[in-house]
């Protein structure tokens, strides 16, 4: 038998993912190159956590905003419930992999919850997700999050797996007070930091934590320059990118030193890609879209390059990958620290930030979004997920009327492209493009 | 007394209270006579059509970065006579003498006119978001924090704190006639002088959630309601749906 014959052949989903990474290596486009870089990283760290785990090496899985902060400091990598087994399922089944689980998780715990938790609850009754040293998580940041920690503290394969989670106070105000960041600053020094200390087998040096609370400022002042240059016209940079930074600055790269120099990068080849005007590679930019929610990165790609095609559509910002004012830890003075790290992980970050708010700041955001960033359309992309976001609707929608931006509550799943298929999303897009003017 | 009134006399008694700290405070009464902006015309743009984008490399300084202190807030009196039309209070160095630098950054707006009211409220605050109209000043983030940059080119062609006063005010004006009287107070003395603006700008930021919760709730919005299941009023009706789906899910 050959050796080409020997070879299993790869999923479709596999395989347009190597073609695409094997087309940008050959690229010699500067931006490209970054995003290859950005591959060989994500591989080097999931290869790095699985290892850890295997050899039971300290490591914390991680629901929701978790402080990143404090387990980097006590060398703890972080990593997510569903992010293997999901990851696994598609390289081993493609979107048939995917389907499985998807169906395996609503046969289990029915199909009127996110999706993406759904799977991570399945995943975990199936006993596919990997175990770690620990599992910390915050408190009730939606319903469905809160059911999953639950399951985690009563499902046979992990409740033996010592688990910890940070209470954050709902907000009245918009903003937090000073009360209730004082609340959850004593929860992360008087339980999270002596739980992680005796399951990273380590004291937390202050002055660590400090550095990696540095760096972490570093990087999230990286993620504001890179989401800057995308109100350029044309935008430098494209939705899945803005994505990756998202998921580096605020989760798995953060406190590494390669993961800045990646993002210092990018942000410099985007500089420059502002310097020449140019846009996202083949695409002729005509209207700039707000993404209202989390963005679509399983089937994104089947439909944002043909409207980017077909229309010059480019999705310039996500309310995901947005840069609402993010605290900035202050290490100079060590009470404010605390603080600033209790705010920073519990009412900065995307679905905590507006979840725990008031629905003034999602007509806030659309506001400062779409003027900031010259949107020319909001799509809301209505997945069950975000019930809440849901009864919000018509809120953002009248906002859009104020600014004279065309609205679309589009409807479609965060992970099952048969909910509404991709084609059928390409359609209903294009017809409120025509609708509205916009092509 | 209007809602803002006693916060405008707080800021006046803020500026008189650094003056006696010894701080700097430079005052610019208006040199033209409304409608003569012939010094602004080289920094209005008119539009927000083109997003401008200020690299790191055409920066001349930034005003606000995280890495230091922030707030800016808006104040609107229908008593114009509280306010001293086109008046630019500066408390601290001025951008041309800055270069290189990441000043702390405090922006206060004083608005008059007795045709304003809580209804022109939310206008009001869309007005701060400039987007391009002022060339060479880019705003990076808005709300509370306010984190600007001001491009070299735009430095060299000698923009300063009176332009920026002067900018923001023709701009908020042509927006809104109602508008009778403007004054701008900006501070870059130090992060202490700035982080003194907390307090009055948590309690103007409260006020303006109040204005902005009963403005949606006259357009039949409540964007406040209880996130407890067991005091929300809809709550027969959520479990009403939840039977029917049951039901569904039996047959």
């Amino acid at each position: 038998m050959s050796e080409q014959q020997q070879q299993p052949k790869l999923n479709d989903y596999v395989q347009e993912m190597l073609d695409n990474i094997t087309a940008l290596s050959k690229s010699d486009d500067p931006y490209d190159k970054v995003l290859v870089e950005y591959y060989l990283l994500r591989q080097a760290r999931n290869a790095r956590v699985k290892e850890a785990i295997a050899k039971g090496t300290p490591t914390a899985s991680v629901g929701g905003n978790c402080v990143p902060e404090l387990c980097v400091s006590l060398d703890m990598d972080v990593f997510q419930a569903l992010e293997f087994p999901l990851f696994d399922a598609m390289m081993e089944g493609g979107l048939d992999g995917l389907h499985k689980l998807i169906d395996t998780s609503a046969e289990m715990l029915g199909d009127n919850m996110c999706t993406f938790i759904r799977l991570a609850g399945a995943a975990m009754e199936l006993n596919q997700c990997p175990k770690g040293t620990v599992v910390i998580g915050m408190s009730s940041i939606c319903e469905a999050g809160s059911a999953l920690q639950q399951l985690v503290r009563t499902n046979p394969h992990y409740k033996e797996i010592p688990s910890v989670s940070v209470e954050s106070p709902g907000r009245r105000e918009g903003v937090p007070d000073e009360e209730a960041l004082e609340y959850i600053a004593e929860q992360l020094k008087n339980d999270f930091v002596p739980f992680l200390e005796k399951y990273a087998g380590k004291k937390l040096d202050m002055d660590r934590l400090k550095f990696v609370c540095q760096e972490s400022n570093e990087q999230l002042r990286l993620w504001w320059e890179y989401n800057e240059l995308r109100r350029n016209k044309p935008c430098p940079s494209d939705w899945e990118v803005a994505n990756f930074v998202n998921s580096v600055a605020r989760y798995w790269g953060l406190g590494y030193p390669e993961c800045k120099a990646w993002l210092k990068k990018l942000v410099d080849v985007c500089e420059q890609r502002v310097k020449e005007h140019k846009g996202i590679t083949g695409i002729n930019e005509k209207i700039r879209v707000f993404w209202f929610d989390f963005p679509p990165i399983v089937w994104g790609n089947k439909v944002w390059p043909w409207l980017g095609k077909e229309f010059g559509a480019v999705m310039v910002m996500d309310l995901y990958s947005d840069n609402p004012p993010h605290t900035y830890i202050n290490t100079k003075d060590e009470k404010q620290m605390w603080k600033d790290l209790a705010k920073r992980s519990s009412y900065d970050f995307g679905m905590p930030r507006i979840a725990l708010g008031s629905a003034d700041l999602y007509a806030k955001d659309t506001v400062r979004v779409v003027k900031d960033l010259s949107c020319d359309a909001v799509i809301w992309p209505g997945h069950m997920g975000h019930k809440d976001a849901g009864a919000l609707v018509n809120i953002v929608q009248e906002q859009c009327r104020n600014l004279k931006v065309p609205f679309l509550n589009l409807g479609c799943d965060l992970a099952d492209d048969r909910y509404v298929s991709p084609d059928k999303i390409k359609d209903k897009i294009a017809n409120f493009f025509q609708a509205s003017g916009l092509a | 007394m209007a809602v803002f009134d006693l916060y405008i006399n707080k800021i006046s008694a803020y500026v008189d209270d650094l003056k006696s700290k010894g701080r700097r405070v430079k005052i610019f009464e208006p040199a033209y006579m409304p409608g003569q902006v012939k010094e602004l015309m080289p920094f209005l743009q008119g539009t927000e059509s083109s997003a401008e984008t200020i690299l790191r490399s055409d920066t001349f300084l930034e005003l606000g970065n995280p890495a230091t202190s922030s707030t800016a807030f808006m104040l609107w009196t229908e008593k114009p006579g509280l306010i001293k039309d086109g008046r630019v209070t500066l408390i601290g160095p001025d951008i041309q003498e800055s270069e290189g630098q990441n000043l702390p950054f405090g922006q206060i707006l004083m608005l008059g006119g007795e045709e304003l009211d809580e209804k022109e409220h939310e206008s009001l605050e869309l007005s701060s978001h400039i987007g391009s109209k002022i060339k060479g000043y880019m705003i990076r983030s808005m709300r509370q924090n306010l984190w600007a940059r001001v491009s070299n080119k735009a430095a060299q062609n000698g923009f300063c704190f009176e332009i920026l006063g002067e900018a923001l005010m023709a701009i908020y004006k042509s927006d809104h006639p109602k508008i009778k009287a403007m004054e701008t107070v900006f501070v870059t003395s130090n992060e202490a002088d700035v982080r003194s603006l907390d307090s009055i700008a948590a309690q103007v930021e409260k006020i303006n959630k109040e204005i902005n919760k009963t403005n949606w709730q006259i357009k039949g919005y409540d964007i406040e309601c209880a996130l407890d299941c067991s005091t929300c009023s809809d709550k027969p009706v959520c479990d009403n749906i939840k039977e029917v789906l049951k039901e569904k899910s039996r047959k």
